[in-house]
């Protein structure tokens, strides 16, 4: 089931009603019909894999609880690291086999990759004591179905989660309000701006001999803007759908496009994943037996300095190699998070410089326009690695990439370049299926959405409240009239410029021809 | 006392806002939508004939009718109404709209019923070949403007294609909603009451162009779908119901090409219910059209001239076998 | 074992110099110790005192300030 569409209103308002009239205790029970309903609309297959998932890792949490100290250790250990293994495999693996499964695509279950990082880390928190295992499986298939977050996340983990989708809520108001505001907000950004971003991506990658040189800064441009609009958006949604339960989930994002460094900007892009990937996957495997041995090695060979640098620089190559088979597009996806990883690398040992000069002579604060320079930097390299995403395969991207340096550079020197033709945007710009009023919604939206960036962004002195908290609370103090103006507004956009329904194009009167 | 005064006082006031709030939003949503719905004033005037009938039986002088035509352009742009009242006195209404299927003309009858009821029924056969929903944008044209009913649900669901969805005939602004960057004057002017453009539901052109030859392209199975006869029989038998006289035709467009096939299977079927049918294609000759000046469009339909050709062939066939009366003296005495 | 408060606040002192580690209480939520900085700092407590820490433990309550990673290495070198 889409969650852009009448069925999903229609669901939601059902689920809500029956939620807030049993009592309490049993109001876990609705949340859990409403998800697998909402899942098993995906087909009986997907279906029976998560149930499966549900088992395996209700049964192995079971077992590593009970034989922690029983004397069959040995048992307890294999059948541990075969569901570790699988897992691992399912994870990493299975995406990445997409193009060997034509005719087979539907083996893939809808979204796999989220629930079983939601499970692996429920059997990994309990391996390690955060919480007891849970008696009750149908509470587990709760938590990795919970419909708002089973097919794009937030990946949520078990402790935050289960006293809230277990406790009941009564209904307030508020958190209603909240929440249907937040859908809206979301469904503004997919269908006004991503949706509209998407047509002209789509062009361009579509065709790319004539659409080289400067043109690729325009796929990077639209992307951006479609990628934001899209996963933001769809989170937003989900965020929204969970709060009018009254459950509050991880936020997913703070402000990613503000960000004045690789390093913070993974620490507000996909918050949830990058979390997933500290806690289960970095910081494991650096305090490991294997890498305190090797640190131990590089030590003894090249001093202490070195050893620590070598440990950050292994540990963190093989996270992002992981996270880009999780992303699971092949080596598209792996050169990727390598170069993401390389590109990390490089934005630390310089912070650390910086951090020793400062030292020297402490200059406190750093000016806007130098701020300004970084976040546009930021938001250049992340969106050129972003364009993996967007071309066939790595070779292209890079292709593409390189065609815009030597084209951009040729330019400079006056030399006549054959990609000139990309950089004369007012000849590209109206073939890529948009028209002047697209782009001025683009325009508008795309404004609009950096104001509320700025409303959200965090300052010093805030407290543990999310960038969407602050948008709230501006948006409560308000009178109610701009209030009701905005939503009316944010309502308006999305019935009148939604992208969906069938294209309403006059020009297909040909009436008299028949 | 006076705390609890302000309570209630307080609570009233948000009450009255709320009401007044929701009110004025459905008001806004309302003016939009019904701004960017199509209007059908311009160019293409075909998108508002059903809704043009309740105008008709609005006013008492026009509310009733003996002959009601049903069917798509072969009809409502070759049979002019006018010529049956003025030259049979006739009553007529055409209740036509373009591709309108066997589903939907019996929609339209079903509806007619409840206002009036004629002594003949008019249907073109045409529509026969169609077995499964058309095309999106003639269904709009077709059930946007007529009025929610139990046969309008009906009439939908029958004719949606696949990718439509009942909601947007609910709320057309779900469809239409692109719409609200190519507004015209004529979305203002005729936003809240849109004038006939048909006479009794008739379209006239007064264009000439001479028919040409149109391609006779064989298709393979010639015989009408199981969803066609259906509607073709509750039509038949919602007529004896009511004890209306149904005819059956077939209009001299020259193409979409009615093949030998369609018509052998027409006239089986009339005669197995005993129903007149004529095919004014075959009598084209007879009934005096000239191909080379009462077509508007090369044959494809006739221009006014044509259409009242076929008129007169009608009034004088309904005057001699179905006992239609020349209502022209009662009228006048009224 | 016995815990030396001033070799820890060393220990990070080293990482960010800059950093006034008896008032502040949110060092991991505001970013001051990035992953990076953890994983080194892991490293250093080990050489250092000969504590283990493991990944489970790397939660932000453990980390966010002096006395919280204090508490945490006291607590396990017992």
């Amino acid at each position: 089931m889409s969650m852009i569409s009448a069925t999903f209103l229609a669901f939601m308002g059902i689920a809500l009603l029956l939620y807030y009239c049993v009592p309490k205790k049993y109001a876990w029970y609705i949340l859990l019909a409403g998800s697998i309903a909402f899942y098993s609309t995906g087909g009986v297959y997907s279906l029976s894999v998560l149930i499966f998932v549900t088992l395996i890792h209700y049964g192995a949490a079971i077992m590593i609880e009970r034989w922690k100290h029983d004397q069959r250790k040995l048992i307890r250990k294999l059948a541990f690291t075969m569901v570790i293994f699988l897992d691992a495999v399912c994870l990493f693996g299975l995406k990445n086999l997409r193009p060997w499964m034509s005719g087979v695509q539907w083996l893939l279950p809808v979204g796999i990759s989220f629930y079983m990082l939601e499970a692996y880390s429920y059997l990994m928190d309990v391996n390690w004591k955060r919480f007891p295992a849970e008696k009750n499986p149908l509470r587990l298939l709760l938590f990795l179905s919970f419909f708002p977050c089973v097919i794009q996340g937030p990946i949520c983990n078990y402790r935050e989660m289960k006293s809230q989708l277990f406790e009941g809520h009564s209904l307030r108001w508020e958190d209603v309000k909240r929440g249907s505001i937040r859908i809206l907000l979301g469904m503004a950004k997919k269908l006004v701006i991503a949706d509209r971003a998407a047509v002209a991506v789509e062009t361009l990658t579509g065709n790319t001999m004539e659409y080289g040189g400067g043109a690729v800064l325009l796929v990077m441009l639209f992307y951006s803007v479609q990628l934001y609009g899209d996963f933001t958006g769809g989170i937003d949604m989900a965020i929204g759908a969970a709060r009018c339960f009254g459950i509050v989930l991880p936020e997913n994002f703070d402000c990613p496009y503000l960000a004045i460094s690789i390093k913070d900007y993974w620490r507000r892009w996909h918050v949830t994943m990058g979390r997933w990937f500290s806690n289960y996957v970095f910081y494991p495997l650096s305090t490991s037996e294997v890498m305190g041995m090797v640190r131990r090695r590089i030590k003894n060979h090249l001093g202490n300095q070195a050893a620590r640098r070598l440990t950050v620089f292994i540990t963190t190559g093989v996270t992002w190699l992981l996270i880009g088979a999780w992303h699971g597009r092949g080596s598209a996806t792996i050169c990727w998070g390598f170069l993401n990883f390389v590109f990390l690398m490089v934005c630390d040992k310089l912070e650390t410089r910086r951090k020793q000069k400062r030292k020297a002579s402490d200059s406190s604060g750093a000016s806007p326009w130098i701020v300004a320079l970084k976040v546009m930097g930021t938001f250049l390299l992340m969106s050129a690695l972003r364009l993996f995403d967007c071309y066939e395969s790595a070779g292209e991207t890079l292709m593409m990439l390189g065609g815009m340096v030597v084209s951009l550079i040729q330019m400079l020197f006056g030399i006549q370049s054959p990609l000139e033709m990309g950089w004369a945007y007012e000849k590209v710009l109206p073939t890529l299926g948009l028209d002047g009023w697209d782009y001025g919604i683009l325009g508008v939206g795309i404004v609009v959405f950096f104001l509320f960036q700025g409303i959200q962004k965090k300052t010093l002195e805030d407290g543990t409240d999310t960038g969407a908290d602050r948008l709230w609370s501006w948006y409560h103090r308000k009178p109610w009239l701009v209030r009701y103006l905005l939503v009316l507004g944010l309502f308006l956009a999305v019935l009148f410029m939604g992208s969906y329904g069938i294209a309403y194009v006059p020009k297909d009167f040909i009436y008299h021809s028949y | 006392m006076d705390k609890k005064n302000r309570k209630v006082h307080r609570r009233a006031l948000t009450a009255v806002r709320a009401v007044a709030v929701t009110l004025c939003t459905l008001l806004i949503l309302g003016g939009l939508q019904r701004l960017v719905v199509p209007k059908y004033m311009g160019d293409v005037p075909e998108g508002s004939m059903t809704g043009e009938y309740y105008l008709e039986m609005a006013d008492p002088k026009t509310a009733q009718h003996d002959v009601i035509i049903l069917g798509d352009c072969e009809v409502y742009e070759n049979i002019s109404t006018e010529t049956l009242w003025e030259e049979y006195g006739i009553r007529s209404y055409i209740r036509g709209n373009p591709k309108q299927t066997m589903w939907q003309s019996y929609g339209l009858l079903q509806e007619t019923l409840k206002y009036e009821t004629p002594k003949v029924v008019i249907l073109s056969v045409f529509a026969m070949q169609f077995d499964a929903p058309q095309s999106e944008i003639y269904n709009r044209m077709m059930l946007d403007s007529m009025r929610w009913s139990k046969e309008k649900v009906e009439t939908i669901r029958a004719s949606m294609t696949e990718k439509e969805s009942f909601l947007s005939y609910v709320f057309p602004v779900l469809r239409y909603h692109e719409r609200w960057n190519q507004l015209t004057e004529e979305d203002f002017t005729y936003f809240f009451q849109r004038p006939n453009r048909t006479i009794h539901g008739y379209l006239p052109h007064y264009g000439v162009k001479a028919a040409k030859e149109w391609p006779q392209v064989p298709i393979g199975d010639e015989n009408f779908g199981q969803q066609a006869y259906e509607y073709l029989d509750k039509i038949r038998l919602l007529c004896e119901e009511n004890g209306i006289t149904l005819i059956l035709i077939k209009a001299p467009s020259l193409y979409p090409t009615w093949y030998e096939g369609y018509e052998e299977q027409i006239e089986e079927y009339a005669r197995s219910y005993e129903l007149s049918y004529y095919n004014y294609l075959e009598m084209a000759e007879d009934i005096g059209i000239d191909y080379s000046t009462d077509t508007y469009d090369g044959g494809l339909h006739l221009n006014d001239e044509g259409a009242k050709k076929l008129a007169r062939a009608i009034g004088q066939m309904l005057m001699e076998k179905a006992e239609v009366t020349d209502q022209r003296d009662e009228s006048k005495e009224q | 074992m016995d815990i030396d408060r001033e070799a820890l606040r060393e220990l990070l002192l080293d990482l960010h110099p800059e950093v006034d580690y008896d008032t502040h209480t949110r060092l991991i939520e505001e970013g001051i110790i990035d992953s990076f900085d953890l994983v080194c700092l892991i490293g250093d407590i080990k050489d250092r005192f000969g504590v283990v820490i493991h990944g489970e433990e790397i939660v932000p309550e453990n980390f966010n300030s002096l006395d919280a990673i204090w508490r945490l290495l006291v607590q396990k070198g017992c």
